[in-house]
C-alpha cells in the first residue's frame, strides 16, 4: 500500500554517496504534507514524515524522522529517530533519539541515547539503555550530619 | 509575601544569569531516589537535554512533563490554570522523586496548593521532592533551566521562549505550603537560590 502512495504522492530521494545517513542505504522516502497514511510500515530505507501517519512503523537499522510539519500517532522501532513535529506514541531506538525545539511529543522513549533541545513540548517517559555503570563521583551522602539529634528539624546551611 | 515581576521591571531589563553552584541537595535527592532498581523520577521543569541524560542515566525511568510551557500556553490563551494540572494524571504513589525546580515561584498560592496536593498523591511514601526558589535579592522574572552535570554542578541557561510572572515567598511560607511533607534539608546557595528537599512521610 505504501508503494502505491510512494509512486503517486511521495518522493523517493536517491542518496548522494558520502552525503547521507548511512553507506548501506540508498534511498530516503518522504511522505509529503498532503498525505495521510493509516497502517503499518516496515522496510529497509529511511523515512521522513511531513504528512499524517497513524499506525506502526518498523524500520530496524534505519532512520525515522517526523518533520516539522509531520503529525504521527504510532509506535516506532528504528535505529535512529528524529522528532521535529507532532508525535504521540512509543519510540524504541537502538541508537539515538533526537527531539528538536519544534517537537510536540507525548509517549515513551526507549533508546541508547537521547538529545532534547530547549523549547520542545513534551510529556514523556524516558528509559535509557544502561550499557555501563554510571561513574559515581557522587559518593553516597548522608541526609543528616553525624551529630544531628533525632527529630531535629529543618536545617538551612549556606553553601560557600 | 508575594511580589510580582512586573512590579520589578528594572530587574527584568537586566540580562542576568545566576552563578553556578554545586548542589548537595540534588546529590541527596538522586541517592535517595535510587533506593530501588525500578526507581522513577518525575521532572516538571523546563525541558533540558542535559538533565534528561543526567537523571535518565541514574534511574530506571525518567518522566518529563514540562509544566512551565503548559503554564505559559495557558496564560497566553487566558485559560484557567486549574486545567493544566489534569496533565499530571499519573497513578498515586508512582514516583521515588519529583523535581519541581523553581516552578512554585511561577505560581500563585492557590495554584501552588494544587501542585502540592498532586505531588503528595504522586510521590511514594519516603519519596523525595526537590524544589528551588529565588531569594528576594535575585528575584528574576527571566526563566533559566537548572542544568545539572556530573558532580552535581548546576549552571543556568536562559529560556527566552518562556515568560512567566515570578513570586517571592519566605522560607516559612514555603514550608507552610508544603506542610503535607516533611522537610529533610534546605540550603541557601551563595548565588541566592534556596533549595529544599522534602519527603513524604512513610505512612
Amino acid at each position: 500500500m505504501l508503494e502505491k502512495f510512494k509512486s503517486k504522492h511521495s518522493e523517493t530521494v536517491p542518496q548522494k554517496p558520502g552525503g547521507g545517513l548511512s553507506a548501506q542505504k540508498d534511498e530516503i522516502t518522504c511522505i509529503g504534507e498532503a498525505i495521510t497514511i493509516e497502517g503499518s510500515i516496515s522496510g529497509k530505507g529511511d523515512l521522513i514524515i511531513q504528512g499524517n501517519l497513524k499506525g506502526t512503523i518498523d524500520l530496524s537499522g534505519q532512520q525515522f524522522t517526523v518533520g516539522t510539519k509531520g503529525s504521527v500517532q504510532a509506535d516506532i522501532k528504528a535505529e535512529k529517530v528524529t522528532i521535529s513535529g507532532k508525535m504521540k506514541g512509543n519510540v524504541t531506538a537502538k541508537g539515538k533519539v533526537e527531539i528538536t525545539k519544534t517537537a510536540d511529543f507525548e509517549g515513551e522513549i526507549r533508546a541508547k541515547r537521547i538529545s532534547v533541545e530547549d523549547g520542545a513540548y513534551m510529556k514523556a517517559v524516558i528509559e535509557l539503555e544502561k550499557d555501563k555503570p554510571v561513574k559515581q563521583a557522587d559518593n553516597k551522602p548522608t541526609l543528616y550530619p553525624k551529630n544531628a539529634k533525632p527529630g531535629e528539624g529543618l536545617t538551612i546551611t549556606e553553601n560557600k | 509575601m508575594s511580589i510580582f515581576a512586573d512590579q520589578n521591571r528594572v530587574r527584568s531589563e537586566r540580562s542576568f544569569i545566576p552563578e553556578g553552584y554545586t548542589s548537595k541537595i540534588c546529590r541527596l535527592f538522586v541517592h535517595s531516589c535510587r533506593r530501588t532498581p525500578e526507581s522513577q523520577i518525575l521532572d516538571l521543569g523546563p525541558v533540558c537535554g542535559e538533565n534528561i541524560e543526567f537523571f535518565g542515566s541514574r534511574v530506571k525511568r525518567l518522566f518529563v512533563c514540562d509544566m512551565f510551557s503548559r503554564l505559559q500556553r495557558c496564560r497566553k490563551a487566558r485559560g484557567s490554570v486549574a486545567k493544566i494540572w489534569n496533565v499530571l494524571d499519573y497513578p498515586p504513589e508512582s514516583f521515588d522523586g519529583i523535581l519541581l525546580w523553581d516552578l512554585i515561584d511561577r505560581l500563585g498560592n492557590k495554584e501552588t496548593d494544587n501542585l502540592v496536593r498532586l505531588c503528595h498523591r504522586m510521590i511514594k511514601p519516603k519519596g523525595m521532592i526537590m524544589l528551588s526558589s529565588f531569594s528576594r535579592q535575585i528575584l528574576l522574572p527571566d526563566i533559566n533551566t537548572f542544568v545539572v552535570k556530573n558532580n552535581f554542578e548546576v549552571s543556568f541557561r536562559p529560556q527566552h521562549h518562556l515568560k512567566l510572572y515570578v513570586t517571592y515567598r519566605t522560607n516559612r511560607e514555603i514550608m507552610t505550603m508544603f506542610s503535607l511533607l516533611s522537610p529533610v534539608k534546605a540550603q541557601l546557595n551563595k548565588n541566592g537560590f534556596r533549595e529544599f528537599l522534602l519527603q513524604r512521610p512513610a505512612s
